[in-house]
């Protein structure tokens, strides 16, 4: 899970994970290691992964620390918040930071917290940040996912999409 | 995972062996918990006397990496530090549940060396909750601070819009009460003018009652002449425009106040 801070990561892996949702806002530092299995359909065949989800602090000052979290990453969500324009601008440089070590690592963008926005709360509309996201996410040759931790829209899917990259 | 220098380089500086009795207080004091594993990484023992690793029973014989899945994805570095070709492996700040399933945080090292006649992986993990609980609290007063800055900035800039478009309405409205006003004078001047024609007797003559109705009339457009005045006048002070007359006035003699604040003017 990658993002600045705030964005929901710790959220949309408690939503994936234990479907819960707490509104407090809780800094994650250092990192938090999370299991789920999940079956995934590629092609004609169904796939039981088991991800292995490494939340990781979206502060600055774990930067550093970062880098050597993602050794070993298969894939990443890359986590906006539809309501801070700036957190989407950043996704860059986690990108770029994941391919550097490992180059073929999936990805998939979330754009979260559609609840707070117009039209984007679970009716799949699409705002003026969405397509700055899918923007960025064609660019990078990934999916975009418009969610929402707090109602669980789409929560799934994003996690999914990422599972059947992964097994292709 | 972050290699770094693991004890081996402390004992070195110790000078060589550590006594068990020394091991034994750290570890007394500082809530250690270890599993040891084998080459295959199937996992040969746990020790954690104080529960920080949560349920274990079930990890001996087991999979390392069912265990431990934070270890998932450094299969070959745990390979070279079971080779001894990397010193080991080391990931701070790890947040996981005790058997209390209460949020800990612990440093794992990952070494390898004898266990028993054989060699063996040795995954440590301290508990560092309280440095992981200070650091959270820390990370945490500075990141809402930064988005109660975001959110300060977001206002002020709403509050910037909400002035322009306030000055906006101000001036429309300045000059719609600069129009009225301007427009009200002209029919109030013929009002005023044709009642000095009646008053006059210059359109025929009137009787008392009709003199005493015409008086009520040119008294009430005077009145109005005043409020315009007044209107435009503001207009004026709205714009900067206003011109102060400085003059000399007697306040000993009638005039002021005879007509409330109107005549003041």
């Amino acid at each position: 899970m990658l993002g600045d801070f705030a964005v929901g990561k710790t959220s949309l892996v408690r939503r994936f994970v234990y479907n819960l949702f707490d509104d407090r806002y809780m800094s994650t530092v250092g990192v938090k290691v999370s299991r789920k299995p999940l079956a995934v359909v590629s092609g004609e065949r169904v796939v039981d992964l088991t991800m292995i989800l490494w939340d990781l602090a979206g502060s600055e000052e774990f930067s550093q620390m970062r880098g050597a979290y993602l050794r070993g990453a298969a894939g990443a969500l890359l986590v906006y918040d539809l309501t801070r324009r700036d957190t989407l601008a950043s996704l860059h440089s986690y990108a770029s930071q994941l391919r550097q070590i490992s180059a073929d690592a999936a990805l998939v963008i979330v754009a979260n917290k559609s609840d707070l926005v117009a039209n984007g709360d679970n009716g799949g509309g699409i705002d003026a940040s969405a397509l700055d996201g899918l923007a960025l996410a064609n660019g990078l040759g990934a999916p975009l996912v418009v969610a929402s931790a707090l109602t669980g829209y789409n929560v799934e899917d994003a996690f999914r999409q990422l599972g059947q990259r992964l097994v292709r | 995972m972050l290699s770094g220098s693991l004890a081996s380089d402390w004992f070195d500086e110790a000078g060589g062996a550590v006594e068990p009795v020394v091991v034994a207080t750290l570890l007394a004091r500082r809530r250690v918990a270890w599993v040891t594993a084998d080459e295959s990484l199937r996992v040969i023992s746990v020790v954690d006397a104080t529960g920080l690793l949560g349920p274990t029973s079930d990890w001996p014989g087991g999979a390392l990496l069912e265990a431990l899945p934070e270890l998932v994805g450094s299969e070959a570095d745990l390979d070279a530090v079971f080779a001894g070709r990397c010193d080991g492996l080391q990931v701070d700040l790890l947040e996981r549940a005790n058997s209390a399933g209460q949020p800990v945080y612990v440093r794992l090292s990952v070494a390898a060396g004898k266990s028993g006649a054989d060699r063996a992986l040795f995954c440590i993990f301290e508990d560092v909750t309280d440095l992981g609980i200070s650091q959270q609290r820390l990370t945490q007063s500075r990141n809402e601070l930064l988005l109660a800055q975001r959110s300060l900035a977001d206002t002020v800039l709403d509050l910037q819009a909400s002035n322009t478009e306030l000055r906006r309405l101000t001036d429309m409205k300045s000059v719609f009460v600069s129009v009225a006003a301007h427009e009200l004078r002209t029919p109030l001047a013929v009002i005023s003018s044709y009642a000095d024609l009646l008053a006059q007797g210059l359109v025929g003559d009137l009787n008392e009652r009709q003199l005493q109705s015409l008086a009520v009339i040119r008294d009430g457009a005077d009145r109005l002449m005043h409020i315009t005045a007044n209107l435009l006048d503001m207009t004026r002070i709205e714009a900067g425009r206003l011109e102060m007359v400085l003059q000399v006035l007697d306040l000993g003699v009638g005039g002021v106040g005879s007509r409330g604040t109107a005549t003041a003017f």
